[in-house]
């Protein structure tokens, strides 16, 4: 009975990483870091599990639902950390409250999980590596060209194929204003726009007052490309001023980073709606050759750090990792055998000679390790099969070395 | 190169005639000539076509082995995943509905059964192949029901007193009425979609844009 209730698999949408796999998380992790500390941003680390509190007062901008929660020993409600902007934000507007203060704008990095409950068996992860930049007190034009460009070279040392697109929040929040529509249909025509469906949007029923409004939503699916793009947008954007003034504002940093010689890589989507809805500004997001899915997301953020008591904009992104391990071991770059430049067996007594040895071996910067065995011919056997370039044996405090 | 995934059976049949019209070479995938295969080209353009059951075309798409896949609304409204819906192919109608037992095919009957199924305060028991179509459905009602999942011929289990209504894809409503069973209420139409991968459609837009345009204007043809 025991035995079967027993689980030793892992939770849905959680797995482990082995070997080739976790280096390359490893390598990307640490290759990003060093693109950011160049950005002139600092670590941080938050912990896994936060107050519900702390989620809970960016908005409803996360589901309830797809959080992990559990509760500490006095009963409060506690969550694993299910984004890392909203503990950045945490982190800005009480432990750099000063610094910010004193208007210091600051550029924080991290590198670490964030855990959100899916549903069912649709294959989807619970727990996804993140690595990302958050720049606290960075506002303006300026604020998002500095993040904006820690995007790019974030996307560029990951590989040489990549576009970063930005859109606006403002545009189809604009747009939608002009609908009359509840709350609800309004959060219901955002999913549908995030997801371009056209499809849907073209079965809503509009009454014949806002049909044309409805028609200028059901055209932003389609509206992401270059240059081009920006015509249809103005016509869309008619005579409505929020959505003008997004327009000209995505304009002006796609000319700005165009000019500045991205132009290869910078993409237009007007029609994007992030799913988490804390956003006030500019949005981006970063794809790369062969990853399914979106490789970075961030945007303009002005109003989460004054949930916490601070008054500050703010702009951040984050790169899932996971998603860009996948790409690149589906393309087979992890393949890597490790093999021993050495194995060292000793008889009983020979421990001091071969610990000589293998310190001399590992200070020139080769691999070498012990074998477990008791015996020279275990010993020999597992060199072998660890494909070992050699095979030292000491015995009767002498060295023997065979080469394999 | 994009990798289109097409659902087997009627929606592949279906989206080659479309594929056709748009002016691309299928005579590979011709029922007398492509045998067991599943993998094809596309004569003349760079596509590759992938023939695979609905859900798996889903999947596909999603993860991003294949660009882009046609498939019916009823598998991208159980599966709800993460993909673009471009096009409606406007072909492979039909529509979910709610049905129950009714005394007479009379729409005065009809009415009184179903407005007996929305008001009463007994628990209602929905029997589905479409677990997450109907709970969003009820969810969307603000109904509380209690959904059992049925493999095949759902229409029996209100008359085996296990359900109290069902949802399901009705296309003409026959298998229904042969059952005693009316339709209460449309929950969703049905048809062929066009769905593509987030990535690709972004990384690769120069290739996607010629093909959803084609296609587009075929689909447009087809209904003139």
């Amino acid at each position: 009975m025991t035995e079967e209730r027993r689980n030793i698999s892992v939770p849905n949408g959680t797995r482990d990483i082995l070997f080739g796999e976790a280096e390359l998380y490893d390598r990307l992790g640490r290759t990003l870091s060093s693109v950011f500390e160049r950005a002139g941003c600092r670590r941080i680390m938050t912990p896994a599990i936060e107050f519900y509190d702390v989620f809970d007062s960016s908005g409803d901008s996360i589901p309830q639902e797809s959080m992990f929660t559990l509760t500490d020993r006095s009963g409060r409600l506690l969550v694993l950390r299910a984004d890392n902007t909203t503990p950045a934000a945490r982190v800005a507007a009480t432990r750099l409250r000063s610094a910010l203060d004193g208007d210091s704008p600051q550029k924080l990095y991290y590198c670490q999980s964030v855990y959100r409950a899916g549903s069912g068996y649709t294959g989807r992860r619970s727990e996804l590596f993140q690595s990302g930049v958050e720049m606290i007190g960075a506002g303006g034009v300026r604020g998002d060209l500095c993040c904006l460009t820690a995007a790019l070279d974030a996307l560029a040392a990951l590989g040489p194929d990549f576009k970063l697109e930005i859109g606006h929040v403002g545009f189809f929040n604009s747009l939608a204003s002009e609908l009359g529509a509840s709350p609800e249909d309004v959060r219901r025509i955002r999913e549908y726009v995030d997801s371009k469906n056209a499809v849907s949007l073209r079965l809503l029923s509009s009454e014949a007052k806002s049909r044309l409004a409805y028609d200028k939503i059901r055209r932003l699916p389609l509206l992401y490309g270059g240059c081009e793009v920006f015509d249809e947008a103005a016509e869309l954007a008619g005579g409505n001023k929020g959505a003008c003034e997004a327009l000209s504002y995505v304009r002006r940093l796609y000319d700005e980073l165009v000019a500045a010689g991205w132009q290869d890589q910078i993409l237009v989507d007007l029609g994007m709606v992030h799913k988490i809805d804390y956003y006030t500004g500019v949005l981006f997001t970063g794809y790369i050759d062969g990853a399914g899915e979106a490789v970075l997301r961030g945007g303009r953020y002005d109003n989460l750090v004054a949930n916490f008591g601070m008054d500050v904009p703010a702009i951040g992104f984050a790169v899932n990792l996971s998603a860009v391990a996948d790409t690149l071991s589906r393309s087979g770059e992890d393949e890597d055998e490790r093999h021993p430049d050495c194995v060292i067996h000793y008889d009983d007594g020979g421990f001091a000679e071969a610990e000589k040895l293998r310190r001399q071996y590992i200070a020139e910067g080769k691999a070498c390790e012990y074998s477990c065995f008791d015996n020279a011919a275990a010993a020999c056997e597992y060199a072998r099969s660890a494909g070992a370039g050699e095979l030292i044996i000491i015995k009767n405090g002498r060295a023997e070395v065979t080469e394999l | 190169m994009i990798r289109m995934a097409l659902t087997k059976g009627r929606i592949e049949t279906g989206a080659l005639k479309i594929l056709s019209r748009a002016g691309y070479d299928v005579s590979e995938l011709d029922e007398d000539k492509k045998g067991r295969k599943l993998l094809f080209r596309l004569g003349g353009a760079d596509i590759e076509i992938v023939l695979a059951k609905a859900a798996d075309v889903i999947t596909y798409v999603e993860r991003g082995v294949c660009d882009a896949g046609v498939v019916g609304e009823d598998t991208i409204m159980e599966c709800g995943a993460e993909l673009y819906e471009l096009l409606d192919l406007n072909f492979g109608k039909c529509r979910f509905a709610l049905a129950g037992p009714s005394d007479s095919g009379d729409p005065a009957d009809i009415a009184a059964a179903a407005n007996r199924f929305f008001t009463g305060y007994r628990h209602r028991v929905i029997a589905s192949k479409y677990p997450n179509v109907t709970r969003e459905y009820f969810k969307s009602k603000g109904m509380d029901v209690e959904i059992v999942k049925i493999e095949g011929s759902v229409e029996l289990a209100p008359l085996l007193g296990l359900a109290d209504a069902i949802v399901d894809i009705v296309e003409t409503g026959s298998t229904l009425k042969a059952n005693g069973l009316e339709v209460y209420e449309d929950v969703a139409p049905i048809s062929a979609r066009l769905i593509v991968n987030t990535a690709a459609i972004k990384m690769k837009k120069a290739e996607f844009d010629p093909l959803i345009d084609n296609i587009a204007a075929a689909v447009k043809a087809d209904n003139e």
